[in-house]
This record gives C-alpha cells, sequence and structure tokens, in this order.
C-alpha cells in the first residue's frame, strides 16, 4: 500500500485545495481498493478510487479513477516501480530464453564437427587434404548483413541490431538490385556472374566435393551436409549474440529507470516527512 | 551509427583453422580465392604465430568479408589480438573443433550473462 499512499501524496498535491480525504479500503481477489473522498468544500463528494493490483511478480500496477460530476474515468498510473519491475522480468525471462536458444544451437553445432576427420579416416589422408583444393575456388556460400530497428532501443545506441543471412551467389546479385541505383544496376548487369547459362554450368562444377574425385565416398558427402548445416548454426549463433547484446541493454536501461524512481520516492519520504 | 555502405559489401565468410576444419567450411562452400587474395588459413602444427596473426589482421582490414570463423584453440595463441579487436565488421566467431570441442565456461557471451545478474 505504500506505493498507493505515495501516490496519492502527489496527486493531492495537484489537486485544487485538497485539505483533507478520508479513505476507505477493501481488498478482493489481490485488488486492494482503496476509495478516497474529498472533503473540501469545493471539490467535496468527489471520489478517487485507487486499486492496486498486485500481479503474480508481485508487482503492483496502478489504476486510479476519478468520479467527477458523476462520471468515471479511469487512468492508469504513470510508469511506476510496479510496471518497470514487471517489464524487467518479463525482458529477463525473454534474454534466457535466448541465451537457452544459443546453447543448443551450440550443442547441435558441436555433434557435426568431426565429420571431415571420419570421412578423412575411410577415405585416407592422402584423398582428403588442402593440396586437393582447387586454387580457383568461388565462394557458393555468402552473407548479406542487414540491420533492423529494435523499437524498445530506439534513440539509443542500441537502436538497431544487426541480421546476419546466409545466401548463394544469386541472393547477393538479387539484393543489390532491389536496393540500388540505375548506374549500379547496369554495373550488376554486365558482370559475367549473372549471365545465367554461366551460372547454371558453375553450380555442377563449383561444388567443392569434385575437388576429391569423381566418385566420392558417402562419408565425405554426409561431411558436405553437416558442415553446411554447421554453417547455417554459426549465422544462427550470430544472431543470437546480437539478440543477446540488445536485451541485456534493454534490460540496464530499465534498471537505471528503476533505480532513478527508487531515488525521487526516497527524497519524496524525506520531504514530505519534515512537512 | 554504422553507415550502410560498410557492411552491404561484406557478403566472405573467411576461415581460420585446422585442415579438417577448413575441409568441412570449404565443402560447405564458403572458399573464395581471387587472385592472390584467399579467404581462409589452414592452421597445422608448422605454421608460425607470425602467419596466423597476419591473417587474422589481413581479414579483419579486407571490406569485403562479414564473418571471421576460427577455431577456438587457435584464436588462443592470438588472444590479445582477438580480444583487443573492437570493429563492428568483420564479426568475430569461435568455433569448436572435434579435439577441442564447445567449452561453456570459455563462452563469452554466457559470461555476459554473469555480470548481468551479478549487478
Amino acid at each position: 500500500f505504500l506505493n498507493g499512499k505515495a501516490f496519492l501524496a502527489q496527486l493531492a498535491e495537484r489537486l485544487p485545495s485538497t485539505t483533507s480525504w478520508s479513505a476507505e479500503a477493501s481488498t478482493y481477489n489481490n485488488i486492494f481498493k482503496t476509495t478516497f473522498m474529498i472533503n473540501e468544500s469545493q471539490s467535496k463528494g468527489h471520489k478517487i478510487v485507487v486499486c492496486i493490483v498486485r500481479t503474480k511478480h508481485d508487482a503492483e500496477i496502478i489504476f486510479l479513477a476519478f468520479h467527477v460530476t458523476g462520471q468515471e474515468r479511469f487512468f492508469r498510473a504513470p510508469d511506476t516501480h510496479a510496471e518497470i519491475c514487471v517489464k524487467m522480468d518479463q525482458i529477463l525471462l525473454e534474454y534466457l530464453s535466448l541465451i537457452s536458444a544459443l546453447q543448443e544451437q551450440w550443442k547441435q553445432i558441436s555433434t557435426n564437427l568431426g565429420s571431415v576427420t571420419h570421412a578423412k579416416y575411410t577415405m585416407g589422408p592422402h584423398r582428403l587434404n588442402q593440396n586437393q583444393y582447387d586454387g580457383r575456388m568461388q565462394a557458393t556460400a555468402r552473407v548479406l548483413i542487414s540491420q533492423k530497428k529494435d523499437i524498445n532501443m530506439l534513440n539509443t545506441p542500441n537502436e538497431f541490431i544487426c541480421q546476419y543471412t546466409l545466401t548463394s551467389l544469386e541472393g547477393i546479385a538479387d539484393s543489390q538490385e532491389d536496393n540500388d541505383s540505375p548506374s549500379l544496376r547496369r554495373r550488376v548487369i554486365k558482370n559475367p556472374e549473372n549471365d545465367l547459362t554461366k551460372k547454371r554450368s558453375q553450380s555442377r562444377s563449383e561444388d567443392p566435393l569434385r575437388w576429391f574425385g569423381i566418385l566420392v565416398p558417402s562419408s565425405l558427402r554426409e561431411s558436405q551436409r553437416h558442415f553446411k548445416q554447421s554453417l547455417s548454426g554459426m549465422i544462427n549463433i550470430i544472431n543470437l549474440r546480437n539478440e543477446i547484446i540488445n536485451k541485456e541493454a534493454e534490460y540496464q536501461m530499465l534498471k537505471k529507470e528503476k533505480e532513478k524512481f527508487m531515488e525521487e520516492n526516497r527524497v519524496k519520504h524525506t520531504s514530505s516527512v519534515e512537512n | 551509427m554504422n553507415a550502410i555502405s560498410t557492411y552491404k559489401d561484406r557478403n566472405f565468410i573467411a576461415v581460420i583453422g585446422d585442415e579438417d576444419s577448413v575441409t568441412g567450411l570449404l565443402l560447405a562452400g564458403v572458399g573464395h580465392v581471387d587472385g592472390a587474395n584467399k579467404n581462409f588459413l589452414v592452421v597445422d602444427s608448422k605454421t608460425p604465430l607470425s602467419k596466423i596473426e597476419e591473417a587474422f589482421i589481413e581479414f579483419t582490414k579486407r571490406k569485403d568479408i562479414a564473418i571471421i570463423l576460427i577455431n577456438q584453440h587457435i584464436a588462443e595463441y592470438i588472444r590479445q589480438l582477438v580480444d583487443d579487436y573492437d570493429q563492428a565488421f568483420p564479426t568475430i566467431l569461435e568455433i569448436p573443433s572435434k579435439d577441442h570441442p564447445y567449452d561453456p565456461e570459455k563462452d563469452s557471451v554466457l559470461k555476459r550473462v554473469q555480470r548481468l545478474f551479478g549487478e
């Protein structure tokens, strides 16, 4: 109830010449309700009902009802200690969920990592080593970086979250066409890599599996599949990591708000005690 | 804060790792050679420390690399360099290998959790 009283004291300051009030409290299902009747002549008969709802996180949300000339208007009290606590709990839950997803993703990646070593065992090291890498290799697995706005962190240094997307060469070309000016578009079209026929022949000859022979054992194919999965998992981890960092920043921001609020309340309490 | 031009052209994934890790990731299609420039380095017992440092610095200076994947046990050899790295791009991810599995104790992201709850 302490919050409600403090809030009401603030409210009383703003009401026109309110000098006293009588209070009647009741509770019903976790809703602590206090009805204040203003006894002063000008505002006599005005009723203010304060409802303090205690949530399962043991936070308080204050609702305020004004009875003005017979009409009832409900206001939700401005961001209080209560609301901030509720938000912080929510963020912590989201944060822990992200951490859990991160650990799960690492577990998945870890199971795949012995794949090439296993293939080497079946094929023999002379058939699977760096000397067979094609010196003209071109990357078929590429990345697109984009930035999305975090609505909870507007106007802060953490306003944007970086997002990484695994894509192919075609994916890169497509995104360039979407974003760029006509002059750049011309350059992209002139680029021989975007020639459709060349693309088709490339996709077959550019499979790194071919570096290791025409007939490759299934264990090597398995390795490729595993590492493609792992690569995708690594991109997920990078994205999760960025979300985690932003979630921390959000939490710290609310924590500062909460501390500020508590400091303000402390000051008000001491000053009202003095009076 | 980060101008689009600093990340729009970053499309490659670079790798610094042991032979099996690099082979695996190359099989997944990340490898790219352009003249004298490669986006990967195979590290074995004979690789001098300076070569690892040079590759790391070179990859971080290139404008076309989005991510650098590096085996965690190899990152240990150049720990100071990796820890001092503070650019937004490319982003660095330390990955486990078969002989050096993922260790949550060493995960810098999980260390942040302790910091968050510790305060």
